[in-house]
């Protein structure tokens, strides 16, 4: 069924064509506030946040991108978190091992989705560095980031979502390729020979 | 041949935008331009473009679970009437004892009891109590003379009338006009009627005038008026006698009026107090078990 008809079906209080736009969203939106908490149960705490944050103000959509008026809950919703959390550090909940004393790793790094374990290893630390770098950024530069790098948005769609003219979009996106360059500098190992930056490539 | 160069700010704004594809045609000649002549300019291009293409390498993570909502929780997520009533009671009676704070802090410091102000006040009410303020104030002796055991309120005075200046001291003045003035100065022809009003009129005057001696019983003999030691002027102790009659005083009064009110304004200031944050904590509590249901 086409979105804006679900948009007006939901807005009359039909559950079952929101729960579809849920369906449609929940990945992108579950992504980036996994991108932006760096914490998968943060980020499913944010996504279902988003959702209900979404049905209880949806009369107040008014038309445009409805992923972008998601995405704008999202993200609102991750910097609302971002500053309880720095509040209020949270311990980490990873098992430590009685034998050695040293952390066990997070289950999802161990499921096996088919990849050689070299493989596997190399493409999770390498993801892990990206992320590490994208942690480093302030949370506004990291929302347009992920939103135009890692989810493939335009400008225009970015501006609507982080409720920003599209010249701030430019620049902060602009600064935030920057440092992620430089973060990445550091990472050169993991990096595939392609991506290998030479010495004074980064501005 | 390309020159080796830094990039400025705004041109790695330029580069960054260029490989999105969002610049004007304007800045695109621009862009290619500066790609043609500087080196430097196609290295940092290519770099930009090796990040954006890692980030896009990032893989999209699967949502542990659909977060499609439930009628429980939809139930649940609709806006809570009754916590936004609160909210608003509580918002509303918040703003109003503000309101009545700075109401009361700052109005009794305008009203705030000046003298010139309250006989002013006075003047519209009694013409005849405005006239008797300055005499009191010339002689505020003969107030704490009063027996502290009356009642406050009923402190009333008469007094006899302002000696009439008609220059006789120094030789002034001619032989008709009523002795017992102040040399040099000629004040107006002010008579006073106790519960009565003013007139202006002379005649009138002279038989108020004497109404109001037999009335509050002044002892003073009119002939001491016109045999004082400075040419004329009556003695100290046969001017400005104060007599005690129930008439009220202005200025307590006009002082009380704000006292009165004290208790009711903190009667209703301590209600929205009350209000404000009785509606504040339900509103949480209730919003906290919304929270904690989902």
């Amino acid at each position: 069924m086409d979105e804006s008809v679900l948009i007006q079906q939901a807005q009359k209080g039909d559950l079952d064509a929101f729960n579809q736009l849920v369906m449609l969203y929940q990945t992108q939106v579950y992504n980036l506030s996994c991108r932006m908490m760096s914490d998968t149960m943060l980020a499913d705490d944010v996504t279902q946040e988003t959702f209900i944050n979404a049905y209880q103000h949806l009369k107040s959509f008014r038309g445009g991108s409805f992923r972008a008026w998601l995405l704008r809950i999202a993200s609102n919703n991750c910097y609302d978190e971002l500053r309880r959390t720095k509040r209020k550090p949270a311990q980490d909940l990873n098992p430590v091992d009685p034998d050695s004393g040293e952390e066990v790793e997070d289950p999802v790094w161990l499921t096996d989705d088919g990849e050689l374990p070299e493989d596997f290893v190399h493409s999770r630390e390498l993801e892990d560095a990206i992320q590490r770098c994208i942690d480093q950024l302030q949370a506004q530069f990291k929302a347009i980031l992920i939103m135009v790098d890692v989810q493939g948005m335009d400008y225009k769609e970015a501006s609507q979502a982080a409720d920003t003219p599209v010249g701030t979009i430019r620049s902060r996106l602009a600064r935030a390729r920057d440092r992620v360059q430089r973060c990445l500098q550091g990472f050169t190992e993991l990096l595939p020979a392609k991506y290998r930056l030479k010495d004074g490539n980064a501005r | 041949m390309k020159e080796t160069m830094h990039l400025t700010k705004t041109q790695w704004q330029l580069l960054s935008a260029y490989l999105d594809g969002e610049v004007s045609e304007e800045e695109r000649a621009q862009v290619d331009t500066l790609l043609a002549s500087h080196s430097q300019a196609a290295e940092a291009l290519q770099a930009l473009r090796n990040t954006k293409s890692l980030l896009r390498m990032l893989p999209q993570r699967p949502v542990p679970h659909n977060f499609i909502l439930t009628r429980q929780e939809a139930m649940v997520a609709r806006p809570g009437w009754l916590v936004k009533g609160l909210r608003v009671l509580s918002g509303v009676s918040a703003a109003a004892l503000t309101a009545l704070l700075a109401f009361d802090l700052f109005l009794p410091m305008r009203a705030a009891p000046q003298p010139a102000m309250l006989e002013s006040m006075a003047a519209e009410e009694a013409p005849l109590e405005s006239a008797a303020a300055p005499l009191a104030q010339e002689a505020p002796e003969v107030e704490s003379m009063a027996a502290p055991d009356e009642e406050v309120p009923i402190e009333p005075f008469y007094f006899e009338p302002a000696p009439i200046a008609r220059g006789m001291g120094g030789g002034g003045g001619s032989p008709s006009d009523e002795p017992g003035g102040i040399p040099g100065i000629i004040l107006p022809d002010i008579s006073i009627k106790v519960g009565g009003t003013y007139s202006g009129d002379s005649a009138a005057d002279q038989t108020n005038e004497e109404e109001l001696t037999a009335d509050a019983e002044i002892a003073a003999p009119k002939d001491s008026m016109n045999t004082g030691p400075i040419l004329g002027v009556a003695p100290p102790e046969n001017r400005g006698d104060i007599i005690e009659k129930n008439i009220p005083r202005v200025l307590p009064h006009q002082t009380s009026t704000v006292e009165v009110r004290w208790p009711s304004y903190l009667l209703i200031e301590v209600t929205l107090l009350a209000i404000s944050l009785v509606s504040a904590l339900v509103a949480i509590i209730l919003h906290r078990r919304r929270r904690a249901a989902r």
